[in-house]
């Protein structure tokens, strides 16, 4: 991650490549990286890549081509993320309802000249609720301390949708 | 006579009112980090993750010795 000042828009723009070739359907950067489009800085390990994988001729997703396309274009797989120009990336599979609907709704954004899409802080908000880990709590709170211009009334509607304003209000009693 | 600003540099703090003020400077401090370019954010994380990479072997020698020590006080 030394050199993702530099490197992050360069992964963007193969990321964009693989969208455009079909490799992968839409995507949203979420995770440590996305919640840094509005929060402070802060060490993470990976840049979290949320997608659409194309599905194998038994309807289950198939990583492969990903896997392919990234060797042909010279990175290395590290277990299951890809090393692009020194960054581990993480290709998510969109595996529930929320996350389909986050890269769905993600905004559009750019990181020097490189259009990319980010997860929107609402959504983020609601797929950490739904990991439930310490470190997920911890970014909600920075979210809520950190003046970012949420849209509460939006926020509340994803969490209800999705089963997690139990959850998320057992954690923030006075939202 | 002490002047004005010289009586107020010396009124005493209580340190609850002191950490307050610590709190509140790091929390105006965060606020600001938030508001930075994202390209900016990058360096940072960058930064940190090269402090990172300097501290990883005094840590994992403090980590070494520790559960050394442990293991010694467990024997005895």
């Amino acid at each position: 991650m030394k050199n993702i000042f530099e490197k992050l828009g360069l992964i963007l723009s193969v990321i964009n490549d693989m969208k455009r070739e079909g490799i992968i359907g839409e995507y949203a950067i979420g995770g440590s990286i996305g919640a840094m489009f509005y929060i402070e800085p802060f060490y993470t390990k990976d840049v979290d890549i949320f997608t659409h994988y194309k599905q194998g001729p038994d309807g289950l997703i198939d990583p492969a081509p990903v896997y392919r396309y990234l060797r042909l274009r010279g990175y290395k797989m590290q277990g299951w993320r890809a090393l692009m120009e020194d960054v581990l990336v993480d290709f998510i599979p969109a595996g529930t309802e929320l996350v389909e609907e986050a890269i769905e709704n993600a905004l559009e954004d750019k990181y020097n000249d490189v259009p990319c899409r980010v997860i929107s802080p609402e959504y983020l908000i609601a797929m950490s609720v739904e990991c439930g880990r310490r470190m997920d709590w911890a970014r909600i709170e920075k979210f809520f301390n950190q003046q970012i211009p949420i849209q509460v009334k939006r926020l509340k509607e994803v969490l209800v949708r999705h089963g997690l304003w139990k959850k998320f209000k057992a954690e923030f009693p006075d939202f | 006579m002490d002047s004005g600003k010289n009586s107020k540099r010396n009124s005493p703090i209580s340190k609850g009112d002191l950490l307050q003020e610590i709190f509140e400077q790091k929390r105006r401090w965060r606020i600001r980090m938030a508001r930075l370019p994202v390209a900016k954010k990058m360096k940072i994380v960058g930064e940190l993750a090269e402090l990172g990479e300097v501290f990883k072997p005094i840590r994992d020698k403090m980590i070494r010795r520790l559960r050394e020590n442990l293991r010694k006080h467990a024997e005895n």
